[in-house]
């Protein structure tokens, strides 16, 4: 009887004496009421007349009270059943080893604490993860000591996120793959469109919807590279989507969309593995995630990223826009240029052809004047030039008389 | 035509233009020289008018 009733004490002290912090006012609520009571029960019964283990247990829970704290452990296991969730919560030394362990319960009637926990965080309860607990301590005469778990504290997990998401940029920023998509260049029209994304997105929807109803009547062709946006598998499945359009050759642009939602919703646009993904893609890869005020490191290693599925449809819009404009400009420039050196050909044509028949001595002597040329056509300029008695002719516009010089005067 | 042969024909114009207008020009050669400028000219002229054909698509 000594026996089991030292184990229980030995169990009891090592459930509260753990070296975390959180485990000091379970173990001083402990060591003050419950441990010096227990102590005072058994030494002042008379050892020969024992006491039922029932009596035990009823002592030990009278003496335990209501303890309510907040704890920090590690989840070792956790189960579902009967829609109460089972789990197991530990404290490990630095070096790894188990140094608390304890039975811990979410009751069926508590259940949305771990619904409202994974909104928040986007994690589900599982092993390996640290969870900050509100609870109280249970002890049952059958099932011995539980926590009772009443809330979990999704601000802690929040904060290890931001913590694990700064600790992914640095790594990013070591392997040289925040920059590695600015490198790339843009295709001159965004016609060769991959788009990644659920198809029951509602994201998408407004993405679809906005470049439909561009006022300029420009048709985007695109097309789907479909994929889960948020939850488990998103990361996998982003990151598959990206190496299809990759491999398929086809197209000179991605964008991922993806629309507003719960913080949690987000978390995958944050991992690691997609980030590397979409930093080693040699497609341009767009982003536009979630509401305007969401940044995520997914955005930061993307060629370029937008607020908004509809910012981002709003932007290739204006892409397009901006090139027809340029076209239109460039258009007007070569039908002027072109208009002009047709007319300057026109003009020096002109010019020549009237230099030429203007210069024909043909036409001179239509005039009425004549030209003087020796016998072999020469024209003659002086009258010094020939002498009395030579020959020359005289050549009229519609004839030509051969001359003798008789006198020079 | 092509613009190159355009080309040629002014080079050839610019000859006769010079030719012409060179006083000690044999007379006797001037008609033929004039008459080859007018059918130089006048492919030229049909070659600018094709040109024209084309911007006016392009302005329509």
């Amino acid at each position: 009887m000594m026996a089991q009733l030292f184990l229980v004490f030995v169990s009891i002290v090592a459930f509260v004496s753990a070296d975390c912090k959180n485990f000091c006012y379970l173990s001083n609520r402990l060591q003050s009421y419950s441990i010096i009571s227990i102590f005072d029960t058994m030494f002042t019964e008379n050892e020969n007349s024992p006491i039922s283990l029932a009596e035990l247990q009823d002592t030990i829970k009278q003496n335990i009270g209501l303890i309510r704290c907040r704890v920090q452990a590690e989840v070792e296991s956790h189960r579902v059943s009967g829609g109460h969730h089972y789990l197991t919560l530990i404290q490990k030394s630095p070096g790894g080893a188990i140094v608390a362990k304890a039975s811990a319960r979410i009751w069926r009637s508590s259940e949305s604490i771990v619904r409202d926990f994974r909104q928040a965080t986007g994690k589900d309860i599982e092993a390996g993860l640290t969870i900050v607990v509100s609870a109280y301590v249970d002890y049952h005469s059958v099932y011995g000591l539980t926590l009772i778990i009443e809330n979990i504290d999704s601000g802690y997990c929040i904060g290890q996120r931001e913590l694990e998401k700064q600790q992914t940029l640095l790594r990013l920023q070591r392997e040289g793959l925040v920059d590695r998509q600015a490198d790339l260049e843009l295709p001159f029209l965004p016609f060769k469109l991959a788009v990644i994304s659920s198809e029951t997105a509602a994201g998408y929807d407004d993405f679809c919807k906005h470049l439909a109803n561009n006022p300029y009547g420009y048709r985007f062709p695109f097309t789907l590279f479909a994929a889960q946006v948020q939850g488990e598998r998103a990361v996998d499945s982003i990151a598959d989507a990206i190496g299809r359009v990759c491999t398929s050759g086809e197209y000179e642009l991605a964008i991922i969309l993806r629309g507003g939602g719960a913080d949690s919703d987000m978390y995958c646009f944050d991992e690691y593995d997609l980030c590397k993904a979409i930093a080693e893609s040699p497609v341009p890869i767009l982003t536009a995630i979630g509401h305007e005020r969401d940044f995520h490191l997914a955005d930061m290693v993307a060629k370029e990223h937008f607020k908004t599925p509809t910012a981002a449809a709003g932007a290739l819009i204006d892409w397009v826009a901006d090139i027809d404009e340029q076209t239109e400009r460039a258009y007007d420039n070569i039908r002027f240029a072109l208009s002009f050196a047709l007319k300057k050909r026109e003009n020096d044509l002109s010019l020549l052809e009237n230099s030429i028949m203007s210069g024909n001595p043909l036409n001179i002597l239509k005039q009425g004047y004549v030209l003087a040329s020796d016998e072999h056509g020469k024209v003659i300029k002086s009258a010094k030039a020939l002498q009395e008695g030579d020959k020359f002719n005289l050549r009229f516009a519609d004839g030509q008389w051969n001359s003798e010089i008789k006198k020079i005067l | 035509m092509t613009d190159s042969e355009y080309k040629r024909n002014l080079e050839r114009l610019k000859e006769i233009e010079s030719i012409v207008k060179d006083p000690e020009c044999n007379i006797d050669e001037i008609d033929a020289i004039v008459k080859e400028s007018q059918r130089l000219i006048q492919e030229c002229r049909s070659y600018l008018l094709e040109l024209q054909n084309v911007l006016g698509r392009f302005n329509s």
